[in-house]
């Protein structure tokens, strides 16, 4: 069969919270259909309800909230459990929420307690500082590693907060005891005491359940040298089409020729493509470089928020692409079938 | 305007220089510059601009206001109380009688909780309180008490509004940690005043300078001077013009007729025509315009001084309005009525017309002298009318603030006090067998001033007849707005012409308002050009003590008018020196006497705000010490040369100098837009010439407050900056760094504010990052079909979800529970308990666990009872909980009838109505805070604030205002 092709995909890149990978031999709508699934449709867990017992702090409620929300939650064993397997809480026979359907977690931070144990740790670390650090009035920072998640019915706790979005973050900035993502400062004599409640829920609905900080794609590069043309050029002229470049894609080989180096890194700012115009000795040559975009081949570049490692997003993308076409497919087998519409 | 450029230039220093430096400086400094600058020749002074802090620590973004408070409780409202015609109060009733005051003072801000203690008090409880920030006036006394002499002091005669951050406010010198106490923002600005718990500022206005003369086209098309006399005592207008284009006339309120000048001359003892040709000018040219004038009195049979005075006391109004209110004595009697018309005239022309010359013991010399320079530049103006007076030239423009507008309030209200008191007196005296001797101190009703300065600053309104003046809008309500608006507010100018006026000459830019007023914040419509604002460094004089310059003057070579003949005034070489508007004598050789004033003034021998300005056309010297004009720091320079060196820039951010320093020896000075004409300002270092006096600090110091938060405005069409000074105040951002805590009626708080990307060195300066407006967008700009709707964007919904443009509206209400004048009293009531669950046993005890659920449960049965759920027992709302619509916030009730007073007092149950306070609103929202206190009488006073978040893009009716950035 003619044009009949298999899309393809190869991966450039994989770290916990960073994918990059080329999907080739397919169209833009396939691939803006795979971008926009990952953003928005799918499911993670995030604090959803949250009832307040004590706030004294300088935040409101609705503030607190809303940051509580966009903490992202994570399965810590996913063969355990994962977070696609709770159920919807729309569809869940419980009244409001159970632990089939949501998790749930508790903050409860006093001023007090928070800073004789900061004081702790900073006194481990620094051999011994002054005691009386407690007393001194400095703030104290609440942060996701603050929250206790309660354990579900078999008394695991399979849900923690993603206090660094990958390993790598947590080796550069230190362990979550006194790391984390900040929720408030807390001054003396203030506290905090509430319970939330975590629900499964997706992007479209409210950005916290979205699993990507960046979903991006772009149309692989092409950049093509002229070689006919190029042989006019001098050898200023050569280093200043590679200076002109701001991502240098370009070098120069070792007999001074220009070789496109790096052509993944160009950003289609056009500059190359501007000077050729400037090099041409004869306003009817070729332009020694040009810039187009493959059509079929997309660089994707996704980077998530560590709700979800970068490798699960994807995968569970494709999965719901999958299940959107195959639901199609059985409707319209339905129809055939029955010829009902 | 130049980009401000960041000139990194070398950072020389002469070495002569180095002897100017003072003492204290390293001495390893030197060694190290010397070595590394002999070469370059010129000293550059790189980033000067780095001054502008040191002038914002010294004098503050608000100084103007606060200064000249200040300077109005600390001397102007001694001199008020020491005026000859307040000082000392007698009775008709009794001759022996007299009160005279000796001193008075203004103490510590306070709050009477009850009619005998009074406690001090912060602003901030003051603005929860609804109170007012007041400080008690208190005098020394010496009085008659029956044959005894007394002698008190301390005696309150009424409290008086105090200016946040002003000498006399708590605040005042209170360092972050101190304020922050007090639950007070660092970073207010102070200069306004809180009264009834409102933050208000009193504006500043723009008039027309006093005691000057202006020379201008009447609506007649004559040539005309009006002159604007203002003293302690009296305060009026005259006007010197040439009727019909041939003679000159001087017009009056207080004469019925306009009446010749020569007679006015010959009244005030100058009966030789010869004597007057000389003073006016004895040119042919010029005595052919007199002529006719001088000819006049004759047609009229007036030869002599007492001719004149007759002639001139018939034309005196008689009106009793001239005597002024009140009784006389006590009242405002602007002279002594005398017997006879000539004596009366000689009154009016001595203490009346031009009241601004001083006349000792009727030596009218120097009214006269004054009276024919007068007529001289009427008549040269009238031949040519291009020495006509520029009335919109800001030279010309003197801001009111509001230190003299209280002064003429308290003024006001001292002598209304003193009228009330003398009337006591007069009554408390004259009767006839007096148990007791008569002590005036006890009828002393301080509410008078008191209540007079509550209400003219609650309602703007400045009415005082005995000043014939009647004002409205004096005052307004500090916006909150944004932290942006309440400065902006703060360095706004009024000015008097009317908003109707079609005119466009006072509403056009001046050049004269160059550094001074800045030239893009202004509001369009009719406001446009009447409503300016200050620049950046420009400041407000306050009142100087003239006297000591008057002798200076005279000490550097002037001759004495009065002994001058009018020849020697008029002679070609000599120059007239004017002090404040009076002529104090001549000078031979003005550029010399211009120059060694000036010198004077930068060794700091002279008050730094005094200003000396030659004008060649009218061969005159005008040397000013008066309040209210507008000027602005300016470095010196010298053959080219500026006087400051990076030498001093460097003491200065070490602290090794201040600012205070370089003022007195002359580095920088103030010039006010008079001298200014005298002056070649280079814009930057490498404009310098020989010739050149000044240079200017920064261009940026053009702009005002709110057009300096523009990033690259000399980008941008003139209009755009306009707009955007309208549009920075209403940025939604941070208020103050207490904004939770102010309760204030409305609040709209951003969630995640920003400090801007793109700074300007006045966002610096007036910490706008501490208290930032606004967040920083990533704007696409689109070109194509589609979205491109103009002034539109679209926003990003993830962006939305995650906190952009979200922003927290909060709502104070508030009720009052009042006591009224029969002993009833407003009562809360907690919530209506459901009648059913009451029947069935469950009213018995919604006592102990009547905590948010379990109250709200047995209401909850009954929709009609849904409105009281957001209620804890004692009927005020409680924290927390959800408001909807007709939700009761606070159940209150009234006793119905408030003014029966045979009431039986608890007998019988008083009938109550509801007068629930209720929420409305379209959407829901939450109680945040309740407040319960007590104002000043003695009220409890409920306060709460709801809040409701909103998303950006769903408040409505707020654009989104962008602060673009330019190219
Ligand atoms: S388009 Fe821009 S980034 Fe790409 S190769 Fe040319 S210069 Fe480099
Ligand atoms: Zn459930």
């Amino acid at each position: 069969m003619p044009n009949v092709r298999a899309p393809k995909l190869e991966i450039l890149e994989l770290k916990d919270d960073f994918i990059k990978f080329i999907l080739s031999d397919t169209d833009a709508s396939v691939a803006n259909a795979l971008r926009r699934v990952m953003i928005a449709e799918v499911p993670t867990l995030a604090i959803d309800l949250v009832s307040f017992e004590v706030n004294s702090s300088v935040l409101n409620d609705e503030y607190l909230a809303h940051r509580l929300g966009l903490i992202p939650l994570r399965s810590v064993n996913p063969r355990y459990k994962k977070v696609a397997d709770l159920k919807d809480f729309r569809d869940c026979d419980c009244d409001s929420h159970c632990s089939r359907c949501s998790v749930e977690l508790a903050l409860d931070v006093r001023y007090q307690t928070k800073r004789q144990q900061v004081a702790l740790v900073e006194g481990g670390r620094e051999g011994g500082m002054e005691a009386g650090m407690g007393e001194g009035g400095l703030p104290v920072n609440v942060t996701s590693a603050d929250l206790v998640v309660t354990p579900d019915e078999d008394q695991q706790v399979w849900v923690e907060p993603a206090h660094y979005s990958s390993g790598a973050e947590r080796d550069r900035l230190g362990d979550p005891s006194s790391g984390g993502i900040s929720i408030v400062h807390l001054g003396p004599e203030q506290s905090i005491r509430l319970t939330a409640i975590a629900k499964k829920g997706i992007g479209k609905e409210h950005a916290k359940w979205s699993p990507c900080a960046v979903a991006t794609y772009t149309n692989e590069p092409v950049i093509t040298l002229n070689k006919e043309e190029h042989g006019k050029l001098s050898l200023a002229q050569k280093k200043q089409l590679i200076d002109c470049c701001p991502t240098k894609v370009f070098r120069l080989d070792e007999r001074e020729n220009v070789t496109v180096a790096r052509p993944g890194k160009c950003i289609y700012c056009q500059e190359c493509q501007a000077l050729a115009k400037t090099l041409k000795s004869d306003p009817d040559d070729d332009p020694v470089v040009q810039v187009t975009a493959n059509e079929e081949r997309f660089v994707f570049a996704v980077e998530t928020t560590g709700a979800l490692t970068a490798g699960e997003v994807v995968e569970h993308a494709l999965e719901i692409v999958l299940s959107k076409i195959t639901e199609v497919q059985t409707q319209l087998v339905h129809i055939a079938r029955t010829g009902v519409v | 305007m130049a980009p401000p450029s960041a000139e990194n230039c070398s950072s020389g220093i002469k070495a002569s220089n180095i002897s100017n430096l003072g003492s204290n400086f390293f001495f390893t400094e030197l060694a190290d510059q010397l070595q590394e600058d002999v070469s370059k020749p010129v000293t550059d002074v790189a980033d000067k601009w780095k001054l502008l802090p040191h002038f914002l620590q010294l004098r503050g973004l608000m100084r103007q206001h606060i200064d000249s408070f200040d300077f109005f409780v600390n001397r102007e409202i001694k001199d008020i109380v020491n005026a000859a015609s307040n000082r000392e109060l007698r009775s008709e009733a009794d001759p022996k009688f007299w009160l005279r005051y000796t001193d008075v003072h203004v103490g510590e801000p306070s709050v009477d909780d009850d009619a005998y203690v009074s406690s001090r008090v912060t602003p901030f409880q003051c603005r929860l309180r609804d109170c007012t920030y007041s400080a008690p006036i208190t005098v020394d006394v010496r009085y008659t008490r029956g044959r005894q002499i007394v002698v008190k002091r301390g005696v309150m005669i009424g409290r008086i509004p105090i200016m946040l951050r002003s000498c006399k406010c708590i605040l005042a010198g209170r360092s972050e940690a101190e304020l922050a106490e007090k639950k007070e923002c660092p970073y207010d600005p102070g200069g306004y005043f809180i009264v009834k718990g409102v933050e208000r500022v009193i504006l500043m206005q723009e008039q027309l300078s006093k005691n000057r003369v202006i020379i201008e086209e009447d609506n007649k098309g004559n040539v005309s001077a009006s002159i604007t006399s203002s003293t302690h005592d009296r305060k009026g207008r005259s006007n010197i013009f040439v009727k019909n284009g041939t003679k000159v006339y001087l017009k009056n309120n207080l004469l019925g007729d306009d009446v010749p000048i020569v007679v006015v001359l010959k009244a005030m003892g100058m009966q030789s025509d010869q004597e007057i040709v000389c003073m006016v000018g004895d040119s042919p040219e010029m005595l052919d315009a007199f002529a006719p004038s001088l000819e006049e009195p004759y047609h009229l049979g007036i030869c002599t001084q007492a001719q004149a005075l007759r002639y001139i006391g018939a034309k005196i109004r008689n009106t009793t309005q001239n005597r002024g209110p009140g009784p006389s004595g006590m009242g405002f009697a602007f002279y002594r009525r005398a017997s006879s018309p000539e004596e009366e005239a000689r009154e009016v022309l001595a203490s009346v017309i031009l009241n601004h010359v001083p006349v000792i013991n009727f030596d009218f010399r120097t009214k006269c002298i004054f009276v024919c320079h007068v007529i001289r530049r009427v008549l040269l103006t009238h031949r040519d009318r291009s020495q006509l007076d520029d009335k919109d030239y800001y030279g010309n423009k003197r801001l009111e603030l509001a230190g003299q507008l209280l002064s003429l309030l308290f003024e006001d209200l001292f002598k209304r006090l003193n009228v009330q008191l003398k009337k006591q007196a007069d009554q408390g005296l004259s009767k006839p067998n007096r148990t007791q001797s008569f002590d005036v101190i006890k009828c002393i009703r301080t509410d008078t001033i008191t209540n007079g300065f509550i209400q003219a600053i609650a309602t703007g309104n400045w009415k005082l007849q005995r000043f014939r003046m009647d004002r409205q809008g004096v005052t307004q309500v500090l916006t909150r707005l944004s932290y942006i608006s309440c400065l902006g507010m703060m360095t706004r100018i009024n000015s008097q012409f009317e908003k109707t006026r079609k005119v466009s000459g006072p509403r056009s830019l001046q050049p004269s308002q160059w550094g001074m007023i800045c030239p893009a914040d202004t509001p369009e419509g009719e406001a446009c050009g009447l409503v300016k604002n200050l620049a950046l460094l420009a400041h407000v004089t306050t009142d100087e003590e003239s006297e000591p310059i008057r002798k200076l003057c005279f000490d550097l070579g002037i001759e004495d008018v009065t002994l001058l003949s009018g020849a020697e005034i008029n002679a070609s070489s000599n120059y007239l020196v004017f002090l404040n508007g009076l002529i104090v004598g001549c000078h031979s050789r003005p550029l010399r006497f211009v120059r060694l004033l000036r010198l004077l003034r930068r060794k700091g021998l002279v008050a730094e705000f005094v200003s000396v300005c030659l004008h060649e056309v009218q061969r005159a010297i005008y040397i000013a010490t008066d309040g209210g004009r507008v000027c602005r720091p300016l470095l010196v320079c010298e053959k080219g040369v500026p006087r400051l060196t990076n030498m001093m820039m460097r003491q200065l951010s070490s602290g090794l100098l201040t600012l205070a320093e370089l003022i007195r020896c002359g580095v920088v000075e103030y010039v006010d837009v008079n001298e200014e004409n005298n002056c070649l300002i280079a814009l930057a270092q490498t404009q310098l010439t020989v010739k050149h006096t000044h240079m200017e600090i920064d261009p940026l110091t053009v702009l005002g407050v709110v057009a300096g938060l523009i990033p690259y405005p000399h980008h941008n069409q003139s209009p755009r900056n306009t707009y955007q000074c309208a549009m920075g105040k209403q940025a939604m951002g941070t208020v103050a760094l207490n904004q939770y805590e102010r309760l204030d009626s409305l609040l709209y708080a951003m969630v995640y504010p920003q400090k801007p990307l793109v700074t300007t060195r006045t966002l610096d300066l007036v910490n706008f990052n501490e208290l930032p407006g606004g967040q920083n967008a990533i704007v696409a700009v689109m070109s194509y079909s589609g979205y491109d709707i103009e002034d539109a964007v679209v926003l990003n919904k993830a962006s939305l979800d995650r906190g952009f443009g979200r922003c927290l509206i909060l709502r104070k209400h508030q009720t009052s529970l009042r006591k009224y004048a029969n002993g009833a009293a407003d009562n809360l009531r907690g919530p209506p308990e459901d009648t059913a669950a009451a029947c069935s046993g469950m009213g018995g005890e919604p006592s102990a666990a009547q905590s948010n659920s379990a109250g709200a449960y047995s209401i909850r049965r009954d929709p009609r009872l849904r409105r009281f759920e957001a209620l804890d027992k004692d009927g005020i709302c409680q924290v927390g909980e959800r408001l909807e619509n007709g939700s009761v916030m606070i159940n209150k009730e009234s006793p119905i009838s408030v003014a029966d007073l045979n009431m039986g007092s608890g007998a019988d149950p008083t009938p109550f109505k509801p007068t629930p306070l209720s929420y409305k609103g379209p959407a829901p929202s939450h109680v945040d805070q309740v407040l319960i206190t007590s104002n000043e009488g003695g009220d409890l006073l409920v306060k709460g604030s709801a809040d409701a978040t909103a998303y950006g893009g769903t408040v409505t009716g707020r654009g989104v205002a962008a602060r673009r950035n330019g190219a």
